[in-house]
């Protein structure tokens, strides 16, 4: 429940704002002039606002669409991604949000047209397949309820022959989806984790089972299917906890619809690390053998290529190996 | 330690009663009361002095994080007198500069935005408190602890129909008086926010460590953190007796590593 609404003075009056604020009636509005102001200052944290975000809205001037690492790559050698809100509603322990960010509020950009005309002008420029990744700074679907940004966003890229969307989420908030027609070129890439990792450092996120649910309903109804095993967590039986997790999802998956998998272990870059281990100095993921020396703090080398070794065989048995994607970052 | 910051005598004094604060000897320029819980001080009016007074009592306890407050009166052009505010966004009327103090928890009484002055107005701005200390306050406070700790309550003072001449400091006393089970409310609030940060921030013991080798500064932190993953992986502290053989600080600090190496990590 949002409990408090900052608007930005220039989008105070936007229609989507409106809609929002009689959305959450009870919540108190308070205006301010830039997002920065609320969602910048030094002096907060995250972990006690992640209690209580507050949502604020505003406006993206610039950088709508930015040129994503190769190194996420599902297929294509032009990747891009955007933000049309900064957070998410879940509490996962490894994302690198809580350590980038000083603030858990939420931020919604509601100036979506913006949005549509950087995507058509970055996609007309390259005369080769360009995928747009929409949920790196958020989950794509949690809030559509909300923001009603995909309902918005789908149509523009149904008729866009070249751009492929990723809608990345482990929400199950698929209602948008399923009322309209399924598009070739509109994946929905849900991230997975085994159940027992899921319920210990994937907080406030729909279990695994409800997640897979979701995904067979969007597979039914003819949406591509993303499967995204990133983070792989390292735990004493992880063999055995991921071999088990990846039979009990592709037991569900309809391969002609898998459009990819992808897979890396868990990393994030050293100057995040450091924020998020003071936030959860209790946290057991970062505990485990990470290597912390590095700009990009990962499990151990050797660790890391065995688990990697490992997964990619045990999922090349279940899935043709032209559709796994591997995901580093190398330092 | 719960600071709270007023401006005037009259203000602090149902908090000096209620709370059983006890004047300290006045060596310097401010008057400061206090229990065992709290402290308040009285800065005198403006925001300079409330950014002076938040200064000089985090000067007290330099090393510690405190709950701070900054109570007094505010005009308002159309809330009752008598009714109590928090702010959820000061502005500095002279530099325009704004802060957002997050509240983390459901108010016990209206929140309003409050801009403050720096001399008495007698006019009203529609829907905004005026006082003449916030800005200061949040200003200086906020640099002390986190800001979902800092906060300002007022009680409504003047309005367009009991102007600011009609205030006293009898009157003054006596709305404040009458709010103090809200700042009851919000400070324990705040108390539990302050709970759990104070558990995030906590640190595991090393002193054992430091009395038996030399560790330096940076030394000291890699201890630290070695110290917590022992604990998260082991559910028991780190005991310095298991690394006596060790002829100093980087050899201890290697043992350790090498034992959390092999300890097991399981999330069932």
């Amino acid at each position: 429940m949002i409990e408090a609404i900052y608007i930005e003075q220039s989008v105070f009056d936007h229609p989507r704002s409106k809609a929002i604020r009689s959305r959450f009636s009870q919540a108190r509005v308070i205006e301010c002039q830039r997002y920065s102001e609320v969602f910048n200052p030094k002096a907060q944290n995250f972990r006690l606002q992640k209690r209580q975000p507050s949502l604020i809205l505003a406006e993206k001037f610039k950088h709508f669409v930015l040129e994503a690492p190769l190194s996420y790559s599902i297929g294509s050698q032009r990747n891009y991604y955007f933000s049309h809100m900064l957070n998410c509603i879940y509490d996962c322990r490894y994302c690198f949000l809580q350590g980038m960010y000083r603030s858990a509020n939420y931020v919604l950009f509601v100036n979506y047209e913006a949005f549509d005309a950087a995507i058509e002008e970055t996609a007309c420029q390259v005369d080769e397949p360009a995928y747009f990744f929409s949920g790196y700074d958020c989950d794509s679907l949690a809030l559509e309820p909300v923001t009603g940004f995909i309902k918005h966003v789908l149509p523009l890229f149904r008729k866009l022959d070249n751009a492929w969307l990723e809608l990345r989420t482990k929400s199950t908030q698929i209602r948008g989806l399923l009322d309209v027609e399924a598009m070739s070129n509109c994946i929905v890439a849900f991230s997975l984790t085994p159940e027992i990792l899921a319920e210990a450092i994937e907080h406030k996120a729909p279990p695994l089972a409800k997640r897979l649910d979701a995904l067979e309903k969007l597979q039914r109804a003819g949406w591509p299917i993303g499967l995204r095993f990133d983070p792989v967590i390292y735990c004493d039986n992880y063999q055995l906890l991921y071999e088990a997790f990846f039979e009990q999802v592709f037991a569900r998956i309809d391969l002609q619809l898998l459009h990819s998998v992808s897979l890396g272990v868990f990393r994030v870059p050293q100057a995040y690390y450091r924020n998020m281990v003071k936030l959860y100095p209790e946290e057991k993921l970062f505990a485990g053998p990470l290597s912390a020396s590095q700009p990009v703090v990962s499990y151990e080398t050797a660790l890391e290529r065995e688990m990697l070794t490992f997964c990619r065989t045990k999922l090349l048995q279940l899935m043709p190996a032209n559709k796994l994607f591997m995901c580093h970052d190398h330092n | 330690m719960i600071h709270i910051v007023t401006a005037l005598f009259c203000e602090a004094k149902p908090l000096i009663h209620h709370y059983r604060l006890n004047g300290q000897q006045a060596e310097n320029g401010f008057r400061v009361y206090e229990n065992d819980t709290m402290r308040l001080i009285i800065a005198g009016m403006g925001k300079c002095a409330a950014a002076a007074a938040c200064a000089y009592l985090q000067g007290l306890a330099p090393k510690k994080k405190h709950i701070w407050l900054n109570l007094g009166i505010a005009g308002h052009d159309s809330l009752r007198v008598g009714e109590a505010i928090l702010a959820q966004k000061v502005i500095d009327a002279a530099t325009n500069t704004a802060w957002y103090p997050p509240l983390l928890f459901t108010p016990p009484c209206r929140t309003v935005t409050l801009i403050s002055v720096d001399q008495p107005e007698t006019g009203y701005v529609t829907d905004v408190a005026c006082d003449m200390e916030a800005s200061g306050f949040y200003a200086t406070a906020a640099r002390f602890n986190s800001c979902e700790l800092v906060q300002v309550f007022k009680v409504i003072s003047d309005n367009r129909v009991s102007p600011v001449q009609q205030v006293s400091e009898k009157t003054t006393q006596e709305i404040i008086r009458q709010q103090l089970d809200k700042l009851d409310a919000i400070i324990q609030q705040l108390r539990e926010l302050e709970a759990r940060l104070a558990e995030q921030q906590r640190k595991p013991a090393i002193d054992f460590f430091l009395q038996r080798w030399h560790f330096t500064v940076a030394q000291q932190h890699m201890l630290q953190r070695l110290s917590q993953r022992w604990q998260v992986l082991t559910g028991t502290a780190l005991d310095s007796n298991q690394f006596v053989a060790e002829k100093n600080s980087k050899a201890v600090l290697g043992a350790i590593e090498n034992k959390i190496s092999v300890l097991p990590v399981r999330f069932d």
